[in-house]
């Protein structure tokens, strides 16, 4: 193997970019450590205890599953309705294309801080003007809505992607196909379940799988507009870790929470990497 | 059914909807870009104002308020010294992984792409208390080896694919005419796939700009990127929107630029070529 | 000493064996030519010589000197790709300049060589196109203009031709083998076509399943082939092979029996006893038209090319002779006809398809 030399650069990098964290979590989730009250003692598995018995515990993982499910199901219908939108030529498409793409370029920040003050708002944004004018109430959205808020703006940001992915894999749908198919008399919502359907399936698994994964660790949009409230009704796996870490500075706690971060992680890339595999 | 001449009723339709989701989804966009041109008092009107007198003074006075000029130059310097090495680092490998493949090299690869799937969470506390003792808490440095290390297997990926599309030929040519793998890649296959490397580039800066989870935890005031300086607004109240929304428009209209124009290479990218 | 010595030569990828116990010498200035049927390893063979391949097991010897372990960039050996492989973003001159320039000849030097060979290939009008800009044909002598320029111990061409219309490949076919003779350098040549390898061979080496099945000249194999593939593969039209059997021996002679009362008799020998089956092979061209013939059959189709003429006849069902005869022979489908051979125009080979002698 004489290339050593060639992929020694970035894959020893990576190595050490992998292990060393991957050792030091394993570490620390078995130590007792406040970085308030320094040193670390050993604790055994008195992290994973204390992880399993903590109340916010089933919340932080209802709110995952939910900040995952939640913009999946959005964006996945949105992405399909939008390709197929978006396959046909029509007048100013390109213009219109790259406005359809635009929030995917957003920093997750603006966009967070975005529809933070200029939509949810409730006495400067939209759609408390909205409400008002419909003779309600306005909503205080992050007070009592705040799940629903925070899967908005995600949302927004990922149907983009989900979109291009759909409208690139559309494209490469044989025509003649669905000309087969309405020569046999088939209607428009038929072509679309027994042509289109089929030949999105294997861009969609993609599309869910790589979703599932960058949703599990959405943070900044968090951050930015509830800070995991209230109380821990926004705070999803990575909020949870931020939050017992870097606020509460509990580390040996964290470090635990990032170890089942990083398995359910391994568990969902796995599948994808297998599927990789075939394309290699 | 027609409704005009040549125009039926599907592309009515196509077109109206078209032009409507694109209008709902560069809303949110176009409304902060509004709100960048208008005096605070504009900004904060109820009933929001959608026509007004536009003003430059929320661009003149972002620098104070955020410090914008600051946190935009560490924002050019990661975004590009990052993608700068990580493109360096990848070359070699996505020429060994594309011209001398082997069941080694798919492993590499595949694992490479599996580290890219790992929560940044995971590592945080690692390298929160690495950086801590090594007193390289909000460095530009340690924000830059960070951001390339995440994005350097995506863009061994992307230089990967786009290697593979020259025939293995012409480097063999090459190496008939003396040319070791180094020079190979000097002189034949970074000239043929420039473009490739160009999109790759442009990718890999979108989401190093972007990248909001190290910035937000390991920097602050001296190497936080813009993303950084606009998340510190979390809390502000709504009397400095304009000035935000400003600072935002300038924050983000860079990489938007970029982003029209690699759509395409983006979809090839993030889904590491799955879906063509 | 020999240009290139092949000594058992094995190749391995995994568990399957592409190529098996080569065994080859050429000399110095020799063109020498591998044939063989897709697949039969001739370009495996090549590149393993070029070092674009390892060599599981044997050793190959440039010069004397051993090779197995040199890289590919250090051997001193030139290719000529099928696909041409030029460098798509290089002008001619620097497409050719490449070597020179990789081994750190100064840029002046360069050109006066570039130019040289341009003029030997008649490229110096050609030197500042893009490998875009030109025809197939030029690109092809570009490719060779590459080779040449770095005076390399051996040429490697591997199917250069095959990429060409039919005129321009008869008239490259002609020109290479004029730039062999005045290069006077040792040339290996890679080709599925017999024609080309018939007509530009010193030597020619036959290759099947990864294996040699001869080496010889062109001459030595169309006239004595080893094996009944060899003397199927060389020679067109193709050469008839018969299965026969031995029913008769005396007096020095033997009869064959071809079936359905066609026959041959021939002079004989040991090895053909009554009873012993064996393949006939005969020439198209060695077939005469002949009222005596003891091979008779029924004439299924005529194919007229004007300087001859090919007939095929149905000796019995499922066996057709493919006959030579003149320019103006008067047959027509449907006649009888009956054949007698020139004498020494059939090849005999046993059970095994090996020649007997």
């Amino acid at each position: 193997m004489r290339f050593w030399p060639l992929l020694l650069p970035s894959v020893g990098v990576l190595l050490v970019w992998m292990i060393v964290p991957l050792v030091m979590t394993v570490w620390y989730s078995l130590q007792n450590y406040n970085l308030q009250s320094p040193p670390a003692q050993f604790g055994g598995l008195v992290n994973f205890e204390y992880l399993f018995t903590d109340p916010d515990i089933p919340v932080v993982v209802w709110n995952t599953v939910v900040l995952v499910f939640g913009p999946l199901v959005v964006t996945v219908c949105l992405g399909v309705a939008f390709a197929l939108l978006y396959d046909g030529p029509f007048p100013g498409r390109g213009i219109a294309r790259l406005l359809v793409i635009t929030p995917f370029f957003v920093m997750p920040t603006v966009a967070a801080l975005v529809w933070k003050n200029l939509f949810f708002h409730p006495v400067w944004g939209l759609l408390s003007w909205a409400e008002q004018s419909l003779g309600m109430q306005p909503i205080d959205w992050f007070s009592s809505h705040p799940m629903v808020a925070v899967v908005i703006i995600v949302s927004w940001i990922w149907t983009p992607f989900a979109t291009l992915i759909l409208l690139t894999a559309l494209q490469s749908l044989d025509r003649d196909q669905i000309e087969a198919a309405r020569l046999d008399g088939a209607k428009a919502v038929s072509r679309f379940i027994h042509v289109v359907l089929p030949h999105l399936m294997r861009p969609l698994s993609v599309l869910i799988m790589l979703e599932t994964i960058f949703f599990l660790s959405t943070y900044a949009e968090i951050y930015v507009t509830t800070m995991g409230g209230p109380g821990t009704a926004t705070t999803n796996v990575p909020f949870y870790i931020f939050s017992r870490a870097l606020q509460g500075f509990d580390v040996g706690l964290a470090s635990a929470a990032g170890l089942f971060a990083i398995l359910i992680a391994n568990v969902i890339a796995f599948f994808f990497t297998k599927r990789l595999s075939e394309h290699l | 059914m027609k409704f005009a001449a040549g125009l039926k009723k599907q592309d009515v339709l196509r077109t109206g909807g078209g032009w409507l989701v694109a209008v709902v989804m560069a809303f949110p966009v176009f409304w902060m870009a509004l709100a960048a041109f208008k005096t605070e008092q504009d900004a904060a009107a109820v009933p929001p104002k959608l026509f007004f007198e536009p003003t430059l003074e929320n661009f003149v006075a972002m620098s104070e308020r955020v410090a914008y000029w600051h946190h935009a130059w560490n924002s050019i310097v990661v975004s590009f010294s990052s993608t700068l090495i990580a493109i360096a680092l990848a070359a070699p490998a996505a020429y060994v992984m594309a011209f001398h493949a082997s069941k080694l090299t798919r492993s590499l690869m595949l694992w490479m792409l599996s580290i890219r799937f790992m929560p940044a969470v995971g590592a945080l506390i690692p390298i929160y208390l690495i950086l801590v003792a090594l007193d390289m808490l909000d460095t530009r440095l340690a924000l830059v080896v960070i951001t390339c290390l995440s994005n350097l297997p995506l863009i061994v990926w992307m230089l990967y694919s786009y290697f593979k599309e020259v025939p293995p030929e012409i480097l063999e040519a090459g190496r008939m005419d003396g040319a070791r793998p180094l020079k190979q890649l000097w002189y034949l296959l970074l000239p043929l796939t420039l473009p490739g490397i160009a999109s790759t580039g442009l990718l890999g800066m979108i989401l190093a700009w972007n990248e909001a989870f190290w910035c937000i935890n390991i920097t602050a005031t001296n190497a936080g990127t813009l993303a950084l300086a606009i998340a510190s607004f979390a809390n502000s109240e709504g009397q400095f929107w304009a000035k935000l929304s400003a600072a935002s428009l300038a924050s983000i209209a860079p990489i938007l630029i970029f982003g029209w124009i690699t759509q395409r290479q983006l979809v090839r990218g993030l889904t590491f070529g799955a879906v063509k | 000493m020999t240009a290139l010595t092949l000594k058992n030569i094995h190749k391995q990828y995994g568990d399957v064996i592409a190529m098996k116990g080569i065994d080859l010498q050429v000399q110095p200035e020799e063109f020498i030519v591998l044939v063989g049927p897709s697949g039969c390893g001739k370009s495996t063979l090549l590149r393993m010589i070029a070092g674009l391949e390892d060599i599981t097991s044997g050793e190959m010897f440039i010069d004397n000197v051993r090779m197995n372990d040199v890289e590919a960039d250090a051997r001193g050996l030139a290719m000529v790709f099928q696909s041409y492989a030029l460098y798509p973003h290089m002008t001619v001159a620097d497409n050719m300049g490449f070597a020179l320039k990789m081994a750190g000849v100064p840029k002046k030097e360069r050109y006066q060589k570039v130019l040289a060979a341009a003029r030997i290939l008649q490229l110096e009008k050609l030197l500042d196109r893009t490998p875009r800009q030109l025809s197939g044909g030029q690109r092809q002598r570009v490719a060779i203009g590459r080779a040449i320029v770095r005076r390399p111990k051996i040429f490697l061409f591997d199917e250069p031709l095959s990429n060409l219309d039919a005129s321009l490949r008869v008239q490259m076919r002609i020109e290479l083998a004029e730039l062999h003779r005045k290069l006077k350098a040792t040339m290996i040549y890679v080709t599925h076509d017999q024609t080309e390898a018939m007509t530009m061979a010193d030597r020619i080496v036959v290759l099947r399943d990864g294996s040699i099945e001869q080496v010889g000249t062109p001459l030595e194999l169309y006239n004595h082939p080893a094996n009944t593939f060899v003397a199927g593969f060389i020679g067109s039209p193709k050469m008839n092979l018969v299965p026969a059997e031995v029913v008769e021996q005396a007096n020095g002679s033997a009869r064959l029996d071809l079936g359905e009362g066609s026959s041959v008799t021939l002079p004989s020998h040991p090895g053909l006893a009554p009873g012993v089956k064996l393949t006939v092979g005969v020439r198209p061209e060695r077939f005469v038209q002949s009222d005596t013939g003891s091979i008779s059959g029924v004439i299924a189709v005529v194919e007229h090319l004007g300087g001859e003429t090919l007939c095929y006849a149905d000796i019995r069902p499922g066996t057709r002779l493919t006959v030579k005869l003149g320019a103006m022979s008067p047959v027509k489908v449907g006649d009888s006809i009956r054949l007698a051979l020139q004498p020494g125009g059939a090849l005999l080979f046993d059970a095994d398809g090996k020649a007997m002698h």
